[in-house]
């Protein structure tokens, strides 16, 4: 599975709160399409991640990670799995979409219910850690 | 030169969606709807970036922190001459157009006092990259830190002109209501600000703007003329062609004549200023052909002396000169309207000297399409089509139509004033009347 970083919230257990913005999770038109059934659709949206952390907007990183960072300090960069940053399967009923060598996507795999995407996405909460080094 | 900024919108989508989150970190709203909203518009852009642009960005986001009041996590302890060293090499990377290294030099001076200086020479850097709206960020923090600073304060103008003309109008209106308790230079270009807005306005609501600025630019002129250390020439350059500006909205022909005469004599190589005495004079007296050569002859930028002469040609018959005239100012900038008559004056000459009929009536067309309210020219071109079916074997000049003296020195009065050259970059003017200040 790709190593991919993502800046979101830490819950109590420094696991990604569960949270459509800014944390695990999509929101509907900005992130995902959606269709008139309520299915997410495969396309080229989803969930942002980035090949590294230091890959992310400076409008998003903490100034704590990086001088001149305009991101919330109450963020954090989270990593997961640790294969290359190519296209292909990333969890059960989801996949990275490379749309530049340092960012893509987590998209369903296929065509599903939102919340069933979105219920896959946080099934990953205890595979991401805290990774800021 | 300097090194601009970097011309990809997503540059620019970045860079402005970091201006702003900077004003909304000031305002206390760094949790804000709006603030997540930039970050969301910003990451795309953000993603297309190159490194350098990143590092730009970066470089950018940190000094506007040390505006917000946060310092720099490792300040380091550079000695007070070695902080000076630092400064007076970031002016000389300036001055020899490399922007980007004086600004990272200047990022090594955060415990430089005063702290204006250092947002003033940043205003002055971003002025360089043609970069308006950042420089009025580092400017007003300048004068903040330093409000007695008129230096600073003309600095703050001159770029908020440009850049935010609103706000700028709200704060020339504040010097001109106590303009003997601001410096000349400030009062100046508090002037030029006021007298920019009548760009937009009718003449009649634009008369009361221009009694106002008189007396006051008057007043100012005299406080030039007496001040010691003297004022850079280039400041009592603007304040008289400001003057004389105002003098011929208002009809005061002898005033604006004497003014732009004095200006000319100040500043005897600005092209502008010869223009501008040529338009006011053309069609009363000859010195306005002779002005309209000069500012020629000195390499104007400018479509107007051409766009005059090619008239003045046309009208003696002088059909060469007025098609090489037609055809040097076609390749300058200038509006709709001049571009059309001067295809118009370029189809009469090419008639007359005998050009084919089809070349002579595209160059009617093209006239027609670059402004369709240019009637004259559809009058013109029926004309044209009326005198190849009687087959006239000559044309007499009198035959077409041409504007009228009055109406070509209305339209040139209207957009063009010798005040406004160069005021979308930042003008020698500007320059030098900081050379003496506060560097």
């Amino acid at each position: 599975m790709p190593l991919v970083y993502r800046v979101m919230g830490k819950d109590a257990n420094d696991k990604p709160i569960i949270a459509d913005d800014g944390g695990l999770g999509v929101r509907v038109g900005l992130d995902i399409s959606v269709d008139g059934q309520g299915n997410a659709l495969v396309n080229n949206r989803g969930m942002s991640v980035f090949r590294a952390w230091r890959d992310i907007s400076l409008l998003r990183l903490p100034p704590r990670l990086l001088e001149g960072g305009r991101g919330d300090d109450e963020t954090y960069c989270f990593r997961m799995s640790d294969g290359p940053f190519i296209q292909g399967p990333f969890a059960a009923g989801l996949e990275l979409l490379t749309q530049t060598p340092k960012h893509g996507v987590i998209r369903p795999d296929q065509v599903m219910p939102l919340v069933n995407y979105r219920a896959n996405l946080v099934a990953t909460q205890n595979d991401w850690d805290i990774d800021e080094s | 030169m300097a090194e601009r900024m970097s011309d990809s919108s997503s540059y620019q989508k970045v860079h402005d969606g970091l201006l702003r989150m900077h004003q909304l970190f000031v305002d206390g709203k760094r949790n804000s709807v709006e603030v997540k909203a930039i970050r969301d518009a910003t990451d795309e852009p953000w993603n297309e970036l190159s490194e350098e642009d990143r590092r730009s960005i970066q470089g950018l986001s940190q000094d506007l922190y040390e505006l917000e009041g946060v310092k720099p996590k490792t300040p380091g302890t550079v000695s007070p001459l070695d902080l000076e060293m630092r400064v007076v090499e970031a002016v000389k990377a300036r001055d020899e157009g490399q922007s980007d290294r004086a600004l990272e030099l200047l990022r090594t001076c955060h415990a430089y006092t005063p702290m204006s200086r250092v947002s003033y020479l940043r205003g002055s850097i971003w002025l360089l990259k043609k970069d308006l709206k950042t420089a009025v960020v580092f400017f007003k923090h300048a004068v903040d830190q330093d409000p007695t600073n008129d230096y600073l304060r003309s600095a703050w103008l001159h770029c908020l002109k440009t850049a935010c003309p609103d706000e700028a109008r709200v704060e020339a209106a504040k010097v001109l209501e106590a303009s003997e308790s601001f410096a000349p230079s400030v009062v100046v270009y508090a002037c030029e600000i006021e007298f920019s807005v009548t760009t937009n306005r009718s003449d009649i609501d634009s008369l009361p703007v221009y009694e106002q600025l008189i007396p006051v630019l008057e007043a100012t002129l005299k406080r030039i003329e007496k001040a010691s250390p003297p004022y850079p020439r280039s400041l009592l350059s603007m304040a008289i062609s400001l003057l004389a500006a105002c003098n011929e909205h208002l009809q005061y022909i002898d005033q604006a004549f004497y003014y732009y005469s004095v200006a000319i004599k100040l500043d005897p190589k600005n092209s502008a200023l010869l223009v501008a005495r040529g338009k006011l004079m053309y069609g009363d007296h000859p010195s306005a052909l002779t002005d309209f050569r000069d500012a020629i002859r000195l390499g104007t930028p400018l479509v107007w002396p051409y766009f005059f002469l090619a008239h003045y040609h046309i009208g003696v018959n002088q059909h060469l000169e007025a098609r090489e005239l037609s055809e040097e100012g076609l390749r300058r900038r200038s509006t709709e309207r001049v571009r059309s008559e001067l295809y118009e004056f370029r189809a009469i000459a090419e008639l007359h000297l005998g050009f084919p009929e089809n070349m002579a009536r595209r160059t009617f067309e093209e006239a027609i399409r670059t402004d369709v309210t240019n009637e004259r020219a559809i009058r013109n071109l029926t004309i044209f089509e009326q005198l190849l079916k009687t087959r006239a074997t000559e044309i007499k000049a009198d035959v077409w139509e041409t504007p009228t003296k009055t109406a070509m020195r209305g339209h040139a009065r209207d957009v063009f004033s010798p005040a406004f050259v160069g005021c979308d970059s930042p003008s020698p003017t500007f320059y030098a009347a900081f050379a003496s200040g506060f560097s």
